[in-house]
C-alpha cells in the first residue's frame, strides 16, 4: 500500500494528521494541474474536493469500514476532480454573466507564473493551451503536477505505455507549435549544434 | 531512461523543457500544503461528529443486539418461548354457569307483605347494646355498662 493510499484509509479511520499528510501531498500537485486546465477556478474547485474527502468520513460506506472501496486513492481523487470540473464548466456554461461577456477576451490570467519571461517563453506556454486536451493532460500532470508516467496510467486507468507514447506524442505537437508560432512571431529560437555530440539523458 | 543524443533532441526541446519546469515550479507554489482555515474547521466538525455518531451508533447497536439475542432465544428456545397449555382459570363467579337441575315453579303472592328492614338498616336502627359484648380492661374485671334508662336512642 501506497504512502498516499495508507494515509486516505487512515484519514476515513479518523485521524486527523493522516488527513494533513494526504493534503500535504496531494494538493499542490492536483491544484497545479486543476490550475492549467481551469485557470482561475483552481481554488475554488481543490476546496470544493477536499471537502467533499471531509465527508466522506461521515458516510455510511466509511463506516462500514470499506472505505468506499477506494483501491488508488490517487486516481480516485483524480477522478472526483475531474468531475468537479466537468460540473463546474457546465455550470459556468450555463450562467455566463454580463461581467463574463464584457471582460471577455481581456480577463485572462498571467499566462505565466513566474516574472520575466521572455518572449519565447510566451510562446512556449501558449502553445501547451494549444495543444489538445488529452495531450496536454498528460503533459501537465507529467511536468507540472509531477508524476510520473506510472501514475498518470492509474490515475487515467490506461497502460504506462499508452501514456508513454501519448507524453511522447504531445512533445512532439508542442514543439512544431511552438517552432510555427516563432516563425510567425520572428522570434528567436535556439539552433541545433552539429557539432555536439554529446549524449544526454532524458528523465522519463 | 531512455538515452537520447543530440541527433534527434532537438535544441527547442530542452527549452521547452525548462520552461514549463519553472512555469510548474512557480505554479505550485501558489497552493498551500497545508489545509486553510475552513477546512481545518470542517475537518475538526467532521471529527466531532464522526466520534458522536460512532458512540451513539456503538450504543444502539450494542442495544439491539441484545435485543435480538434475547428476542432469538425466547423463540429458538421451547421452554422460553412455550405458552402456557392450560389457559389460566377464570373467576369462578364469571365462570360459573347458570345449574338447573329441576323444574321449579314460582308462585305470585296474593297477601301484601310487609316491608321489613334490612340487616343494614337494623344495625343502623338498633339501639341497645348486644348483651354478648364484654369490655374488658385487661385486669380481667368486666367494666360495667351504665345506659342511661331516659335514652331513646339517635333522634329520628
Amino acid at each position: 500500500m501506497t504512502d498516499l493510499a495508507s494515509h486516505f484509509q487512515a484519514f476515513l479511520a479518523g485521524d486527523n494528521a493522516a488527513f494533513a499528510e494526504l493534503y500535504r501531498e496531494a494538493n499542490p500537485r492536483l491544484s497545479a494541474y486543476c490550475h492549467k486546465l481551469n485557470p482561475g477556478h483552481a481554488e475554488d474547485l481543490m476546496q470544493e474536493l477536499w471537502e467533499r474527502v471531509i465527508a466522506m468520513r461521515n458516510s455510511p460506506s466509511s463506516a462500514k469500514g470499506g472505505g468506499w472501496g477506494v483501491v488508488s486513492p490517487l486516481a480516485f481523487l483524480f477522478r472526483m476532480l475531474q468531475n468537479l470540473a466537468i460540473d463546474e464548466h457546465r455550470r459556468r456554461k450555463n450562467e455566463i454573466s454580463l461581467e463574463d461577456e464584457v471582460m471577455d477576451g481581456t480577463s485572462r490570467l498571467p499566462l505565466t507564473e513566474f516574472e520575466e519571461a521572455t518572449e519565447i517563453e510566451c510562446i512556449i506556454l501558449e502553445a501547451l493551451e494549444k495543444l489538445p486536451p488529452g495531450d496536454r493532460e498528460v503533459l501537465v500532470l507529467n511536468i507540472y503536477s509531477g508524476y510520473n508516467y506510472g501514475e498518470i496510467a492509474e490515475m487515467l486507468g490506461a497502460s504506462t505505455e499508452a501514456i508513454w507514447q501519448r507524453a511522447s506524442r504531445a512533445r512532439s505537437k508542442l514543439r512544431a507549435i511552438v517552432i510555427e508560432d516563432a516563425g510567425r512571431m520572428g522570434a528567436a529560437l535556439p539552433r541545433i549544434n552539429k557539432n555536439s555530440a554529446r549524449k544526454k539523458e532524458v528523465i522519463v | 531512461m531512455i538515452e537520447q543524443t543530440d541527433s534527434n533532441i532537438h535544441p527547442i526541446d530542452s527549452l521547452i523543457e525548462r520552461t514549463l519546469a519553472r512555469d510548474a515550479e512557480a505554479t505550485r507554489n501558489r497552493f498551500l500544503a497545508v489545509p486553510n482555515a475552513p477546512l481545518t474547521a470542517k475537518l475538526a466538525l467532521s471529527t466531532a461528529s464522526h466520534g458522536l455518531l460512532g458512540s451513539i451508533g456503538a450504543k444502539l447497536a450494542l442495544y439491539a443486539g441484545g435485543a435480538l439475542l434475547i428476542g432469538s432465544a425466547a423463540y429458538f428456545i421451547p421452554s422460553l418461548g412455550q405458552h402456557p397449555a392450560v389457559p389460566p382459570a377464570m373467576p369462578a363467579a364469571q365462570h360459573r354457569s347458570p345449574a338447573a337441575t329441576a323444574d321449579t315453579k314460582m308462585n305470585i303472592a296474593t297477601e301484601p307483605v310487609a316491608p321489613r328492614p334490612t340487616s343494614a338498616t337494623q344495625n343502623i336502627r338498633s339501639t341497645s347494646p348486644s348483651p354478648i359484648l364484654k369490655l374488658d380492661e385487661g385486669n380481667g374485671k368486666n367494666i360495667p355498662r351504665i345506659t342511661n334508662p331516659k335514652y331513646e336512642g339517635p333522634l329520628k
